[in-house]
């Protein structure tokens, strides 16, 4: 069973369900406290009644600096998924949508336009789950990730930089259908 | 904080060119000469050495207002080792004279500021952000700094708080923070049951958390009554909520809900017009009002979490009609379930309540028997409906410990008729298998299955009837292993089975060889008493059946096609317990545990290694040990990461986050992995050289930690499989060389490394007392009164309950023998005579002569034919114990050499003879323990290393049938009946299947320990 809240820094002695699976990447102590600090409600765990975290989310609010303000890639406010990860035992139970769900009410309390994120082009399974909770493609990233997991000759893999509208962009201002025909390099992605 | 501490501070502009030059490049020479001449000429404080200056300062009470001094000397006694303790006298005082001579100047009053707090001075923190508060009154963030440092003080110093003002859900989580920790008992309930402000007020702000976190309050003050009328009024507004929005988007909730039954029009509206009315609200769209919507958001989100359907539960059931208060909870639940996403959770979650409900509906209001058969039934179907949740186990968990003998014995007979309907599928059968074996040792194991008889055993089996001892049915164990063999090796030749379990993301197969595997464990006699009276707990077990549960558990992790960790780590302890480091580091490394996993995951692996593998640190000198990165991590955590932490948090208005922030910081300044990589790092060290050049003491994670002192054990056990149904005896408790780290444990070893530090402590060779003699009494002035309260210390903790379930026999050994050391010479360089040391020194020699014997006495009592395999097994188990034994003759050596030092060469008082002769047994008894040392260490290598090994272990593992002299039987004559565990066993994981490779990397790990241990330096 899983009960939801916002992150404490003790739960990091408590990852390791989510943490020893090798699809999840484990950072140092600032990565965390950072967004601790600066936004604690966008910093969401999932907890099983023996105390593990088997899910968590962390996500942030921002723009791109003031004097990218006239730059074609401009990000006006919004809010990003930094990472989203659910223990192996926890899976297909609907945990990955609630904490994503709970990231967006803080989003739209937050008054952002949207909600993006970077998932590799290969990973066919998050971006059918992501394409279901109403993210489409903004764009294509080219070479975003270092290593290419299907190809390990090829110099790096492409990123799809996934949007949601929220509920301060009612006309949808922010969002495209043909995102996956609009390529840009890494250096232009905020 | 934003620039402190990360670069130089800048310098003063008057300070000319080319010391500014220097300063950029870091040319130390240049810059003290350079100061030191415009010191002479200016006389300016500016310019002397930091310490000297600000000594200077103190002394003749200037005041400095000079925003740059205060900077400089900051940031050079800082680097120069100035501890916390002396920073508010040094420099804190003179932060808050800056900012009062500065007051309008936010910048420097934001750098003063970060500087105390990133030095715990909550003082001085606090007097800068009162002047702040009052220069910039219309700034929130500087009122709320004021609030917050006020009551981090306040709280460190016992003073009552302030009376502020609130707005936002950060702030009011502070403001919760402060109630919590200063209100008690019914004065809390009080506070949070307010009329003017308590859950539901929360809930109106949208302030979820805080909502959440007033209900826990409620719930841990075992207020039931308030909690239920409050729970009930936000389920109740909860449904109202839900109703009016599933109005509102009537079309989404077509399409996402499950098809129910449909209600007239009739209904739908006078419900409608029943919530709205709730709600006061005259038309749905009034809840797209900002407050409205976000109570409704804060309301719908907290009466679908399972936390609070748990505690409503129990509030219920603790009501006085609890019958009628749980079905109208139940009620309740049923209704939240219908509305919005119908995540597969939900389903689960109203599953396990209604099952909650049904073993908390008090059993006087009905017939017995049907409350048992209900208990029986709901278990039942619950597994029934979620047996493909790999937490379907895990959450009936607390039902199956309810159950009597009985209940349990019906469940597990009548379990396997969902599966038995050979219509079933491979899937739901295979899954159903798992959880039914998975089921009956759990009952083995827990003491509830077991009645009292008159046998010789004690016990009776609820489940099998056999004599048994409680919580261990060997006849039960034997059975399930068989079981989980068979179906696990009919299962390797299912491909399409496995390419289905694959696709579901589930593995039965590995928990049918951890259950079996586990099973043989138990058999071969590891029943978690950590060899209590022996070097390791495999020094009485059979050897058979712990190599057949080892190569089983590889066999598995090598084919699996799902990676479970839970196998992994499992490996990693066992691999460890039979002195196969090396490849237990391998398969360790592969589970990436690191950064900020180190603290809690770091003890499963790295725990007593020091001890055990010195090849390990044999790149010490590189930085390259295992214990390195965990010291990095420490370092950068509490000196960096937590202090920038907490400015973000300052910056950002995270109030919650400062107070997070600085537990998290005590946490990992006294934490038991904190201490363990220490004590572990400098053991491999010495392991290695042999001498003490640089101990744990020395070390600043360490200096700061005193006897006494709270240490925080934050080790994670939950990678581990939990299949144990007694929770004071889980698995890992049988599966590794001693008890988990514990604060006691992590005194110990503290203050052992404080004595070997002490003693071992040389001057520097251009040290040239004026007076030796003088020079030697004013060390022993330390040394005596150290040494006392460190034996004495000591010996309380060695005194304590229950020391024994916290060390390795080795680990009392030797901390007995460091006690007594400590004793010996705190007493003898103050005493005259020598009659009552007597006994002490013969309490050291005992200490080293149990720790020899053991070390040889198994080749004696072995058998002839048998002594080589038990001799290598033996000897491979026995790492830790050789090492702490290493670590008793290398503190004794140091003594004696301390002593040697501080009453040998003296002319006027030379060292009197009783001391003389006292040396003169230690001594002896160190030499005959290194001779043994060495013995063991020779017969290692020579034993670990032939060829021929592979067959040897096949053959301990399988005896007869790896030997050729069984036949191995024809898989078509198999049947259950007429196969045995060792048949099955072997003929699923045996050559035909590989395990070779296995046996070749359990000799080849080591070899390597033989080879590591080979380089120890001895010392005499």
């Amino acid at each position: 069973m899983a009960t939801f809240r916002r992150f404490d820094p003790s739960d990091l002695d408590r990852i390791s369900k989510c943490n020893l699976d090798p699809l999840t990447e484990t950072y140092g102590l600032d990565f965390y406290l950072q967004y601790y600090a600066k936004w604690p409600s966008m910093f969401q765990v999932a907890e099983d009644d023996r105390g593990n975290i088997i899910g968590y989310i962390m996500g942030k609010l921002e723009s791109s600096p003031e004097y990218f303000r006239n730059y074609e890639h401009y990000l006006p406010w919004h809010a990003h998924i930094t990472a989203l990860t659910v223990a192996p035992e926890a899976r297909r139970m609907g945990i990955g949508r609630i904490l994503s769900e709970k990231l967006e009410i803080a989003a739209d309390n937050g008054d952002a336009w949207f909600m993006d994120l970077f998932v590799r082009k290969s990973n066919h399974r998050a971006i059918r789950f992501y394409e279901s909770m109403g993210y489409s493609v903004f764009r294509v990233v080219k070479d975003y990730y270092g290593e290419n997991v299907e190809d390990p000759s090829a110099g790096g893999e492409d990123a799809y930089d996934m949007r949601k509208p929220m509920k301060r962009d009612v006309k949808h201002e922010h969002i495209r259908e043909n995102g996956r025909e609009f390529e840009v390099d890494p250096e232009d992605v905020f | 904080m934003n620039s402190y501490r990360a670069h130089r501070p800048t310098l003063r502009d008057d300070c000319g060119m080319q010391l500014q030059r220097a300063w950029q490049d870091g040319l130390w020479a240049n810059i003290i000469n350079m100061a030191k001449s415009k010191a002479k000429l200016s006389k300016d404080p500016y310019f002397e050495a930091a310490w000297q200056a600000v000594d200077k300062i103190l002394d003749g009470k200037v005041v400095v207002k000079d925003p740059a001094t205060a900077d400089l000397y900051d940031w050079a006694l800082v680097s120069t080792g100035m501890t916390s303790d002396q920073y508010p006298k040094y420099i804190g005082a003179m932060r808050v004279n800056v900012v009062k001579a500065n007051p309008k100047a936010k910048e420097i009053a934001k750098t003063s500021f970060f500087s105390c707090v990133a030095n715990a001075d909550w003082e001085h923190a606090q007097q800068i952000a009162a002047v702040m508060d009052k220069s910039f009154p219309a700034e929130r963030s500087f009122h709320f700094r004021n609030v917050i440092t006020t009551y981090i003080y306040a709280d460190f110093s016992s003073e009552p708080l302030p009376p502020r003002a609130i707005a936002t859900q950060d702030e009011m989580l502070l403001w919760l923070n402060m109630v919590i920790k200063e209100t008690k008992g019914n004065d809390l309930v009080k506070c949070l049951t307010d009329p003017n402000y308590n859950p539901l007020s929360a809930l109106k702000d949208g302030f979820e958390t805080i909502c959440s976190t007033m209900m826990d309050q409620l719930k841990e003050l075992g207020a039931w009554d308030e909690f239920y009328t409050i729970c009930k009024a936000i389920f109740e507004k909860g449904v109202a909520f839900w109703l009016v929005e599933e109005h509102e988007a009537k079309e989404k909730a077509k399409r996402d809900a499950q098809p129910k039954e449909e209600k007239s029009v009739e209904q739908k509206a006078a419900e409608l017009m029943a919530a709205m009315n709730r709600l006061n609200i005259t038309s749905p769209e009034e809840l797209l009002k900002a407050r409205l919507a976000a109570e409704s958001i804060a309301t719908r989100t907290i009466v679908k979490d399972w936390k609070m359907w748990e505690n409503f539960i129990m509030a219920a059931s603790k009501q006085p009609k609890a019958q009628w208060a749980l079905a109208e909870v139940e009620k309740f639940f049923t209704r939240i379930t219908e509305f919005g996403p119908q995540h597969a959770i939900y389903r689960t979650q109203l599953d396990m309540a209604k099952l909650i409900i049904v073993f908390e509906t008090p059993s006087e209001t009905q017939e017995e028997i049907f409350t048992l058969a209900a208990r029986v039934e709901g278990l039942r179907d619950y597994i029934d409906s979620h047996y493909r949740d790999m937490s379907c186990f895990d959450n009936l968990r607390r039902f199956f410990g309810l159950l009597s003998p009985d209940q349990a014995k019906n469940l597990v007979v009548r379990l396997p008729r969902l599966y038995s309907d050979s219509e079933e599928s491979q899937f739901r059968r295979i899954m159903l298998q798992t959880f039914h074996l998975r089921l009956r040792y759990f009952f083995t194991t827990s003491s509830n299955c077991y009645t009292p008889s008159s046998t010789s055993r004690g016990a009776t089996c609820g489940i099998c009837l056999s004599d048994a001892v409680p919580e261990r049915c060997d006849t039960c164990l034997k059975e399930i292993a068989k079981e989980c063999i068979w179906i696990w090796k009919a299962g390797l030749k299912d491909k399409a089975l496995l390419e289905q379990l694959k696709g579901e993301g589930v593995s039965p197969y590995t928990d049918l060889t951890i259950i079996g595997s586990v099973c043989l464990l138990k058999l071969a006699g590891l029943d978690g008493l950590w060899g209590r009276n022996d070097n390791s707990p495999l020094a009485w077990a059979d050897r058979k059946r712990v190599m057949q549960a080892i190569l089983w558990m590889d066999a598995q992790h090598h084919s699996q096609s799902i990676k479970r960790q839970d196998l992994s780590v499992l490996l990693v302890k066992l691999y460890v317990l039979i002195g196969a480091a090396s490849h237990a580091k391998s398969i360790w490394d592969s589970l990436e545990v690191k950064n900020v996993t180190l603290n809690c995951l770091g003890p499963l692996f790295a725990d007593r290694l020091g001890t055990m593998a010195p090849g390990l640190w044999q790149n010490h000198a590189h930085n390259s040990t295992p214990t390195s990165q965990y010291l990095y991590y420490y370092r950068s955590a509490i000196n960096k990461n937590i202090p920038n932490s907490l400015r973000l948090s300052f910056d950002h208005g995270s109030y919650a986050s400062i107070l997070g922030n600085l537990v998290t910081k005590t946490k990992h300044k006294q934490s038991c992995t904190l201490v363990m990589a220490l004590v572990d790092h400098y053991r491999g060290i010495r392991s290695v050289d042999g001498e003490v050049m640089q101990g744990t003491w020395q070390d600043e994670l360490a200096q700061h930690i005193k006897p006494g002192m709270r240490l925080y054990d934050t080790t994670d056990y939950g990678p581990f499989p939990n299949i144990e149904a007694n929770p004071d005896r889980p698995i890992q408790d049988f599966l590794s060389i001693g008890p988990g780290l514990s604060e006691d444990r992590a005194h110990l070893s503290l203050l052992s490394e404080r004595f070997l530090s002490l003693i071992a402590y040389k001057e520097p060779k251009d040290y040239k007392p004026g007076n030796a003699d003088l020079a030697k009494d004013r060390d022993r002035n330390v040394v005596i009164p150290a040494c006392q309260d460190m034996a004495e210390w000591m010996a309380t903790l060695l005194n304590g309950a229950d020391i024994r379930d916290k060390l390795t026999l080795p680990e009392v050994e030797y901390y007995t023998m460091v006690q007594a050391l400590a004793s010996y010479v705190g007493l003898s360089l103050s005493a005259s005579k020598g009659d009552g040391l007597d006994r002490l020194v013969e309490s050291i020699r005992c200490q080293l002569v149990n720790q020899v014997t053991r070390l040889t006495e198994r080749r004696k009592t072995a058998s002839e034919a048998d002594v080589t395999r038990v001799d290598v097994f033996h000897d491979v188990s026995a790492l830790h114990a050789n090492g702490m034994l290493r670590e008793s003759v290398l503190v004794t050596v140091h003594m004696i050499r301390y002593l040697d030092r501080a009453r040998g060469a003296e002319p006027k008082s030379p060292m009197p003879k009783w001391m003389m002769e006292h040396i003169r047994i230690l001594r002896e008894a160190t030499r005959t323990a290194n001779r043994r040392l060495k013995e063991y260490i020779e017969r290692l290598s020579t034993t670990v290393n032939p060829a021929g090994w592979a067959d040897r272990i096949a053959e301990w593992a399988f005896g007869d049938l790896a030997n050729g002299t069984r036949a191995v039987s024809d898989d078509a004559d198999e049947t259950y009946e007429n196969s045995d565990t060792d048949m099955l066993l072997y003929k699923a994981i045996g050559p035909k299947r590989n395990f070779t490779m296995a046996i070749d990397l359990i000799v080849h790990s080591w070899a390597e320990a033989a080879r590591g241990w080979s380089k120890v330096k001895l010392i005499d």
